[in-house]
């Protein structure tokens, strides 16, 4: 397996708060990686330095094994990385359908097919504004995946979703990576379901990655309960 | 589908029938109707910022108002035939335009606002003040732009102004650009994160705006024979802004409509003197908080009374 993304040495600090220490995370190719830390611990932060949203005070950007310089997001995403957001921002306004379609990057694209992977063909032509929120955070992701990734971050999508929906959005983890053929990086809080669901899981406390590897073990981890539990 | 085809048939009928106003009304009337539809045309380009991208700018009637001085000021100085001031005012709106644009990419809401509106200040005092090539507040006299004066050929060439901006305006609205300008209204952040480069997109809309109104400045200023800067005045842009708002702001016709109803309406207070603002800030304060989408949602309500409302939430 090879690297898709790597994060090498990432400082990143909002006046004298120093949120990101040193992070270095790799993302394989083709691999579910969960990422989990408390609330605080920089997850979202490396996501925006990732997508291009924040620029970091230092550190290494690798996709594919060649070093990339970020200004804007919208060039994060021209390189492959996509990504939605913990509170979804679709375009109210728009239809679904046409939501997926300003985002598309491929004119031959099925638009619908990417619809029917979340489960929002029968809402194609209603407005976005009309959805629920975890339809929403569907809608979101399909539009993401419409930009043709190469790496999908995802920052807490089963936040607000009941334990069925959160059910179903594991099954559509697993859809997207084996149809597309792509890397997710996903942060949750919903621990059942990143055992159940990622290959991989990554722990950020306080602006550091402590621990790496297999969801279970990991999860053992004297560290981790520590920074979890404070024993 | 259908119903978008259904609108540009009754569009063209309409324009159509306009058409044939020249034959029946008063020359008085038709100075109203060539007036009207010069701020229907300011009114389609300032909802392209304004209800297309969410871009709420004063700086409208300046972009006119450079434009009229842009065209006259070459015109009197090159001695190059006139339509080339037009094609030149349109180029030098559309570039500052495009750097007002640029100035104002990362700017939302009120400090958007504040800064056009200190942009639009600027050009008019500029203009009042550079009396040496502006002759200030006397206004620049300009050419005519038909070697005949005709104002029924002024109305037709107002009304082939109003089609091209108007027509252009949703054709750009309808396409990739005009998604990515709904886009970056509605979640610029979103936008930014799907690869569209909100920046370029705004500053490419800022330029086609400044230029349809740089252009319909210019030909305004070569129909009435004079530039002033009272064309660039905030009073002029609340004009077009109450205009848009009692149109319908963000549709493709309302704006067109709302201006050549309150400028009509204009000139039929003009008895009342400066009270007819009076009648236009309430109308438009009544708008705002009753209809927000103006004249386009009676339009609306005909619709749903026709059809049934599951088919509504479709459309």
């Amino acid at each position: 397996m090879s690297a898709i993304v790597a994060a090498i040495e990432i400082h990143k600090q909002f006046g004298g708060n120093r949120v990101l220490r040193g992070v270095n995370l790799t993302v394989q190719k083709r691999e579910i990686l969960a990422l989990v830390g408390p609330n605080g611990s920089g997850k979202s932060t490396l996501f925006n330095v990732i997508a291009g949203a924040l620029c970091p005070e230092s550190g290494t950007l690798l996709l594919n094994g060649e070093e990339i310089f970020i200004k804007h997001p919208h060039q994060a995403c021209a390189l492959g990385i996509a990504r939605t957001f913990q509170v979804p921002k679709p375009f109210l306004h728009l239809t679904c359908l046409d939501n997926v379609r300003v985002a598309n990057k491929k004119p031959q694209t099925d638009l619908m097919h990417l619809l029917e992977l979340v489960q929002l063909t029968d809402k194609a032509q209603s407005l976005a504004k009309h959805l629920n929120i975890s339809e929403r955070k569907r809608l979101d992701l399909a539009r993401a995946l419409a930009t043709d990734p190469q790496i999908l971050l995802l920052d807490e999508p089963m936040a607000g979703m009941t334990g069925a929906e959160s059910e179903q959005f594991s099954v559509l983890l697993h859809k997207i990576r084996d149809h597309f053929g792509i890397a997710i990086v996903w942060i949750e809080h919903v621990i059942a379901a990143v055992l159940k669901t990622a290959d991989r899981l990554s722990v950020l406390v306080d602006g550091k990655m402590i621990v790496s590897g297999q969801p279970h073990l990991v999860m053992k981890d004297a560290r981790v309960i520590e920074a979890y539990l404070g024993v | 589908m259908a119903a978008k085809f259904k609108l540009n048939f009754i569009l063209i009928c309409a324009i159509g029938l306009f058409s044939f106003c020249p034959n029946f009304v008063s020359a008085y009337s038709l100075h109203v109707l060539i007036i009207g539809i010069y701020y229907a045309v300011m009114a389609l380009a300032w909802n392209f910022l304004a209800g297309q991208a969410g871009l709420l700018v004063f700086s409208q009637a300046a972009f006119a108002a450079m434009g009229a001085y842009a065209s006259g000021l070459f015109i009197l100085h090159s001695g190059c035939p006139i339509w080339s001031g037009l094609i030149f005012a349109t180029a030098v709106t559309g570039i500052v335009g495009a750097l007002l644009g640029a100035l104002c990419r990362k700017l939302n809401g009120t400090y958007l606002a504040l800064v056009t509106l200190s942009f639009a200040e600027i050009v008019r005092i500029v203009i009042t003040n550079e009396d040496r090539w502006t002759r200030g507040t006397f206004g620049l006299q300009v050419p005519g732009l038909l070697t005949e004066y005709s104002k029924v050929h002024y109305f037709y060439l107002f009304l082939s102004l109003f089609v091209i901006v108007l027509f252009g305006s949703k054709w750009i609205g309808r396409s990739r650009f005009g998604f990515k300008m709904l886009a970056i209204k509605d979640d610029s952040d979103a936008a930014e994160s799907l690869g569209i480069n909100t920046a370029r997109v705004r500053t490419i809309a800022f330029a086609l705006s400044a230029m349809a109104s740089g252009l319909a400045g210019a030909t305004y200023a070569h129909y009435l024979g004079l530039a002033t800067p009272e064309m660039g005045s905030l009073g002029e842009m609340f004009l077009i802004l109450s205009m848009t708002y009692v149109g319908g702001i963000g549709t493709s016709v309302g704006p067109a409509v709302g201006a050549i109803v309150l400028e009509v309406a204009y000139e039929q207070l003009r008895d009342f003197g400066q009270y007819h603002l009076l009648v236009f800030a309430a109308l438009t304060l009544f708008v705002v908080r009753f209809m927000p989408a103006g004249f386009s949602s009676l339009v609306g309500v005909f619709r749903t009374l026709k059809k049934d409302p599951e088919s509504k939430a479709t459309t």
